[in-house]
């Protein structure tokens, strides 16, 4: 429908624009059409509120926190947003990994009265993967040969597994927890495997700040070059004084970013500050000189008229009052408004509530637009306000909607005027104003410190990307497929000899055959993806090869992503010496990140992912195109099941006791998760890495609100309603990005 | 769009599907560890009859075949051959049609005494009123503290909610704890509310209650309590008002890095491991014993000796405390089923 739609717009808007498969999309638009983007920003947003309310959350213990609720939960998202994205659900998911939970434990232990089979862990953890594989085979197969809807059948299997998980482990033991794992025959071989613990405390790397700097510095400049790349048009032959330029520029940066570092504290900050900036915008306007065909100056396509001047003026309008609000209003005041309590709070409240019924009878009758209802609910809410904000924080707030407001308008006006460029520049120079105010103004040193860095860099960011915009030429035909380099597939081996070798130095040392091969594996990618991004580079610097961008683009964020691990893997001597606490890491986390990775590549890459797509799509179709629908449905059942003993797994070597209700009723929250992160209930449409995403945001609010130490009655409140903003803004992205195209 | 609308009605009849079968456990059993939906088949437990006692006792309550209430039958059929007596005891599984047949067919036999439980005190009402009608002696036990009076019950056995949480609000103070999260289970279970507000009725520093996560999603309670050690530095205690938090904050504490004073509800054989460790500082124990074994005492006391005990007031059969002191001893009790 959106499809058709979108379809008439462009071909309205654009006459020439030809083929729209063959058009170009930029890269912030191909960002914005993807499914998980609504997840991202919410994802973003979230973490952002945490991170200003609580002084842990931002931390790696905060992180390893949220990490571990999401990773039992993102486990299990990533196949049911696989499962759902072929069309159907699995509502046995959730009681199935308290299942084999449940069996492992009764299969294996043999303490209660009654006793369980006492069987050794060996044979009693493949059995309980192979019950929940067949379980999977036959919820399946089931919906398959009947072609039920499979809301039906696997509804089935989840009454019948909370009944058998209670009744037996009731028959077993007589109680309604199966306990004793850790007594059981081959535990320490399996809980090596699914109670592995990666313990931040004991690995102390001092040398870690640099490592994880260069790794962010370096992954942000690969991904600005792979964004350019991806935007703009190459020219045929490099124009070597622009390169020159670029390295002077970047030289300068650099030496005003070694100064700033050197500096810390004094007056001066300021001067390599605007060198650093200096610099990084010189290098990028060298860089575009070299290597990308001049914009062309097209006719202005300016807008006269009231409405260009309205906006101006309320833009200066709103900037100005936000100004006077800082002034006038008290920052010291913490005490609450109180502007509206008793009965008159009370009246306002009722009729609020009131007003939002009524007007949404209306809107749902036709007679007033659908916006009308928000006017009561935003009635309702003045009460609210009075009782909640206190005085310095209505000024925040105040200052920063009116700022916000002003800037938006003022870069409507300038783009009306095709003044796109000027915008962005403009709302740079504003950024920077408010990282100032905020220096300024803010009493803890992650505002006044980390926040102030990080609006000064997209300030930068913005400011790049406008000097780009005004030197190179858009591209106008799609990027052409990626072609391997040379060196990635030496980079292959080199990782394959690397890993191997690590290996075998850990086995060697005595570290377990598991740790072992996980540190092989870990470090033989680690320098695959060094050759990899080394040939990239190479590609980039000396080929006109005119496919890269996409590559830098991985590369960029893999440094970034590298960077991160080893910021929240491994702790300094100064912070151990300063922390009581101690961060780990479960096997759970690593293995639900593989998962996310290993889900978006089956869906992008495999043929197995296609097939995935089609049979969500139009099963009957895709059948009489050769896919082998039963088989794909199946499979995914399957893997949902595998993965339901997965966790299971998790869950029972980290409790050793099993209550027989454990993971009943998380089958929704999988799918709930799963639409957040983009996947549509009707199939055929949707994204692992958003069910990832989901996940996290799920986990970030669940401990978020405990770091916060907010009441925990409104926990509901608070995640449904920033689930319902990350579907909205899903949805509201997509369809706008979409219209473009 | 068709199909849409289809699979919403259908995600909403299941929503209703689950929330009917998550809403069962609203009865005030006090023992949220036992999920009461068990489809075990209600039993009717014979006492040997024996010889020099011509009365007949009658026991019945909404109890399931669980832990918790096995251990008020075993008491019912110690009582029973402590007075030489026949009693009998059946738990109706939640069902309060049947225990109210029970109750009348109990009466129509005779019986020299009658105890029940309130889970539903509507439901058994009329039976109940029956008992007093018939004037046989009427009996609560475990639940219906609010009810035993106005049904014209003699007393009631059991343990309130909100003297437990006193008890355990002592120990805190008694423990210098200064700052004590009350961590639940269950975000809307009244029982474990007021073992909350009992707790900071008689604790002498400050009481945060959270719910921390359901029974069902145990990681998940364990990184909410450590969230909430690390939000609030000051927090130095712990109560979990359920067998299964008093463990997820042990595991908390140590992520978090922090000694805490914890205590917690009910036993389970992990808890008492771990009392025994000296790693959790004590649990409140209803002991249920106690309410299976004197209403059958006191039955027989007022059909023999027309003995009234309570003047009115309920008997409280807890809260009773399970720390590293009696730990070891407590441990063969719970294998010998009478704890």
């Amino acid at each position: 429908m959106a499809e058709a739609t979108t379809t008439t717009d462009s071909a309205d808007s654009r006459p020439d624009a030809g083929d729209e498969r063959l058009a170009h999309r930029g890269p912030i638009q191909q960002l914005l059409t993807r499914p998980e983007i609504g997840a991202l920003i919410g994802a973003v947003g979230v973490w952002l509120l945490f991170w200003l309310v609580s002084a842990p959350f931002g931390t790696a213990g905060g992180t390893a926190n949220y990490l571990d609720v999401a990773a039992t939960l993102g486990l299990m998202a990533v196949p049911v947003a696989l499962l759902m994205i072929g069309g159907e659900f699995d509502l046995s998911s959730g009681s199935m990994t308290g299942a084999t939970a449940v069996i492992v434990v009764l299969l294996s232990s043999d303490t209660a009265e009654l006793g369980g089979a006492g069987l050794s862990l060996h044979l009693a953890v493949p059995l309980s993967l192979a019950f929940a594989l067949a379980i999977g085979w036959f919820n399946g197969t089931l919906v398959d040969k009947t072609s039920l809807p499979s809301f039906i059948v696997t509804l089935g299997t989840f009454f019948i597994l909370i009944g058998a998980k209670l009744g037996f482990t009731k028959l077993f033991t007589n109680r309604v927890i199966a306990e004793g794992l850790d007594r059981s025959g081959g535990y320490e071989f399996w809980d090596n495997i699914f109670g592995a613990t990666w313990i931040r405390n004991g690995h102390v790397w001092d040398d870690r700040d640099w490592a994880w700097g260069g790794l962010l510095i370096i992954g942000a400049v690969v991904l600005v070059l792979g964004t350019m790349e991806l935007a703009y048009a190459r020219r045929e032959h490099p124009n070597v004084g622009g390169y020159l330029v670029s390295a002077i520029g970047t030289a300068a940066g650099a030496i005003g970013f070694i100064l700033l570092l050197e500096q810390d504290g004094k007056s001066s900050n300021w001067i390599f500050g605007i060198i650093t900036g200096a610099g990084v915008l010189v290098a990028v306007a060298g860089w575009c000189l070299a290597r990308y065909q001049r914009a062309e100056r097209e006719p202005a396509q300016s807008e006269h008229g009231p409405r260009v001047v309205r906006y101006l003026i309320a833009g200066l309008l709103g900037i100005a009052l936000a100004i006077v609000v800082a002034v006038i209003i008290d920052s010291e005041n913490s005490d609450r408004l109180d502007f509206l309590t008793g009965t008159p709070g009370r009246t306002v409240l009722a009729l609020g509530i009131g007003a939002t019924g009524v007007l949404a009878v209306l809107a749902a009758l036709g007679r007033v637009s659908v916006g009308y209802p928000a006017i009561g609910a935003a009635l309702a809410i003045i009460p609210a306000i009075s009782y909640m904000v206190t005085v310095q924080g209505a000024r925040a707030i105040l200052f920063g909607v009116l700022a916000i407001m002003g800037l938006v308008l003022l870069s409507l006006a300038a783009n009306r005027r095709g003044l796109a460029v000027a915008f962005t520049l403009l709302t740079s120079v504003g950024i920077v104003v408010l990282a100032f105010f905020i220096q300024s103004e803010a009493d803890s040193r992650k505002l006044r410190v980390e926040l102030f860095t990080a609006l000064l860099l997209i300030a930068l960011l913005l400011a790049a990307s406008a000097v780009a915009r005004l030197i190179a030429a858009r591209r106008t035909s799609a990027t052409p497929a990626p072609t391997p380099g040379p060196l990635s597939k030496i980079g292959a081996m080199i990782g394959l000899v690397a890993g191997l070798a690590f290996a075998i130095i850990e086995l060697a040392q005595g570290d377990g055959i598991l740790y072992g091969i996980i540190t092989g594996v870990v470090k033989g990618g680690i320098a695959a993806f060094a050759v990899y991004a080394i040939d990239v580079v190479c590609r980039t610097l000396f080929t006109s090869d005119d496919s890269v961008g996409r590559s830098l683009v991985f590369v960029g964020l893999g440094s970034v992503m590298l960077g991160i691990a080893a910021k929240l893997m491994f702790i300094t001597s100064e912070e151990l010496a300063a922390t009581r606490a101690e961060t780990r890491f479960g096997v759970g986390v690593m293995l639900f990140l593989t998962f996310a990775v290993l889900g978006a590549w089956i869906l992008a890459r495999t043929q197995f992912g296609n097939w995935i797509f089609a049979v969500g799509g139009n099963k009957d179709a895709s059948r009489s195109v050769g896919v082998p629908a039963a088989r794909t449905k199946t499979t995914l059942f399957m893997l949902v099941s595998a993965s339901a003993w997965i966790t299971g797994m998790v869950i029972a070597f980290r409790l050793n006791s099993v209550q027989a209700n454990v993971g009943d009723g998380n089958e929704f929250r999988y799918i709930i998760v799963a639409v957040v992160g983009g996947c549509l209930l009707t199939g055929g449409y949707g994204s692992a890495i958003g069910a990832a995403i989901g996940a996290v945001i799920w986990g970030m609010i669940t401990s978020g609100i405990g770091f916060a130490t907010w009441n925990s009655d409104w926990r509901f409140l608070v995640l449904g309603a920033l689930l319902l903003v990350a579907v909205l803004v899903n949805n509201y992205v997509r369809s706008q990005a979409e219209k473009v195209r | 769009m068709k199909k849409l609308w289809k699979l919403f009605a259908l995600l909403f009849a299941l929503t209703l599907v689950a929330a009917a079968c998550g809403n069962d456990d609203d009865t005030s059993e006090p023992a949220p560890s036992e999920p009461t939906e068990a489809a075990v088949p209600t039993d009717v437990v014979e006492v040997d009859p024996t010889q020099g006692c011509d009365k007949t006792y009658h026991v019945i309550t909404h109890g399931d075949s669980g832990t918790f209430w096995s251990v008020v039958e075993v008491a019912v059929r110690d009582a029973a051959s402590a007075i030489g007596c026949d009693v009998v005891y059946f738990g109706s599984n939640n069902d309060a049609l049947r225990q109210s047949q029970e109750i009348e067919a109990a009466i129509a036999a005779g019986s020299d005494g009658i105890a029940i439980s309130l889970a539903d005190p509507t439901g058994v009402q009329s039976a109940a009123e029956a008992v007093v009608a018939a004037g046989i002696p009427l009996y609560t036990l475990n639940s219906g503290v609010n009810n035993y009076k106005d049904l014209g019950a003699t007393t009631h056995i059991g343990q309130t909610e909100t003297v437990a949480g006193n008890g355990a609000g002592e120990r805190f103070n008694a423990l210098g704890a200064t700052h004590v999260l009350c961590a639940r289970q269950e975000q809307t279970n009244v029982a474990l509310e007021e073992r909350c507000n009992g707790l900071a009725e008689t604790f002498g520093g400050q009481v945060t209650s959270e719910f921390v996560g359901l029974d069902a999603n145990p990681d998940e309670q364990q990184n909410t309590i450590a969230a909430i050690l690390q939000g609030d530095e000051s927090i130095d205690g712990v109560l979990g008002v359920g067998p299964n938090l008093p463990l997820r904050a042990l595991a908390a504490g140590e992520q978090a890095g922090r000694e805490l004073i914890i205590g917690g509800f009910d036993l389970s054989s992990d808890l008492i491991d771990q009392i025994e460790a000296g790693n959790v500082a004590f649990t409140v124990d209803q002991q249920q014993y106690l309410q299976g074994y004197l209403p059958v005492i006191l039955m027989h006391l007022q059909a023999t000796n027309l003995n009234t005990a309570g003047g009115g007031l309920p008997i409280l059969t807890g809260p009773g405390f399970v720390d590293t002191a009696n730990a070891a001893d407590v441990k063969a009790l719970v294998s010998q089923g009478t704890r």
